[in-house]
C-alpha cells in the first residue's frame, strides 16, 4: 500500500516534469499568415543580394539580412514569453526533417535557376519555395503542438 | 561510521515543491522563459510565482532580469548550470526510484 502511494507520488513528479519540459514547445499563440510571407520575402531579397550584388555591398546587404532574422527570432520570443531549448521532442523530428529538406531544396533549385536562367526567377523561386515550405511547417508544427497539448492535459 | 548511500541520494529537497519543480522543467527546456509564461503554466497568483523564484534563485538555481519600465517591463528567468544539474539529477534519481 505504502509502496504504490509512493510510486504514485514519483510517477506525479515525472509527469509534471514532462508537462514542464514540453511547455516551451508546445504552448505558443497561433502564428500570424504573414510570417511565412516574411519568410518568402527574405529568401527573395537574399537570392537577390547574392546574384546581383558584389563586393561590400554584397556584404552589408548580407548582414543586414541577417539582422532581420535576429530581430524575428527576437520578436518571436516576447511573443511566445518562452524560447524552447535543447533537442525538440520526438514528435516533432519528422516535421523539422521534412522542413530542412525542403528548404534545401529550394535553395538548391533557386541556385541552379539563378545559374542557369536568371536572378530574378530564381528570387522568385526562392520566395515563393521558402512561404510554402515555412507554412507547411508552422501547419504542421501547430497541429503536433495541438496534440501534445492535449494528451498533457 | 561512513552512512551508506542511498536511492533517495540524488533527490532535491528544494524541489520536492511541486511549484518550483515545474518552474524548474520549464527553465530546463528553455533558453529564458516570461514571468508571465510561468504564471499561466503553473496556473498560480503573481506573488506566489515571485516567492517560489525567489527560493531557487537564492539557491542558485535561477537568474531574473527585468527590463523596460512599467506596463511593457518583463521579468524573465533562466535556469543557472547548477540549476540544470540539480534538475537532470533530480529526474534521473525519481526515474531510478520508479524502475527499483
Amino acid at each position: 500500500m505504502e509502496s504504490n502511494s509512493h510510486g504514485e507520488s514519483v510517477r506525479a513528479q515525472l509527469d509534471e516534469m514532462e508537462r514542464g519540459e514540453l511547455a516551451p514547445w508546445v504552448t505558443l499563440p497561433p502564428t500570424p499568415a504573414w510570417w511565412a510571407v516574411a519568410f518568402g520575402v527574405w529568401a527573395a531579397g537574399f537570392a537577390l543580394v547574392v546574384g546581383l550584388l558584389e563586393g561590400a555591398a554584397q556584404s552589408f546587404a548580407q548582414l543586414a539580412l541577417v539582422l532581420v532574422l535576429f530581430g524575428a527570432i527576437v520578436w518571436d520570443r516576447r511573443r511566445r514569453g518562452t524560447y524552447p531549448a535543447g533537442r525538440p521532442p520526438r514528435e516533432f523530428t519528422w516535421a523539422v526533417v521534412r522542413m530542412l529538406l525542403g528548404a534545401a531544396a529550394v535553395a538548391g533549385v533557386a541556385w541552379l535557376v539563378g545559374e542557369q536562367v536568371s536572378v530574378w526567377v530564381a528570387a522568385a523561386i526562392a520566395g515563393v519555395g521558402t512561404w510554402a515550405v515555412v507554412a507547411r511547417y508552422e501547419h504542421e508544427y501547430a497541429a503536433i503542438a495541438a496534440r501534445l497539448r492535449e494528451r498533457l492535459r | 561510521m561512513t552512512q551508506t548511500p542511498s536511492a533517495l541520494d540524488g533527490l532535491d529537497p528544494l524541489l520536492n515543491a511541486p511549484k518550483r519543480l515545474a518552474i524548474m522543467a520549464v527553465l530546463a527546456a528553455s533558453t529564458t522563459t516570461d514571468f508571465a509564461f510561468l504564471r499561466e503554466h503553473l496556473g498560480v497568483s503573481d506573488s506566489d510565482l515571485s516567492k517560489q523564484a525567489a527560493a531557487l534563485e537564492a539557491a542558485g538555481y535561477l537568474t531574473i532580469t527585468k527590463s523596460g519600465r512599467g506596463r511593457g517591463s518583463v521579468t524573465a528567468y533562466k535556469a543557472t548550470k547548477l540549476g540544470r544539474r540539480s534538475y537532470q539529477q533530480h529526474r534521473a534519481t525519481l526515474r531510478g526510484l520508479l524502475h527499483d
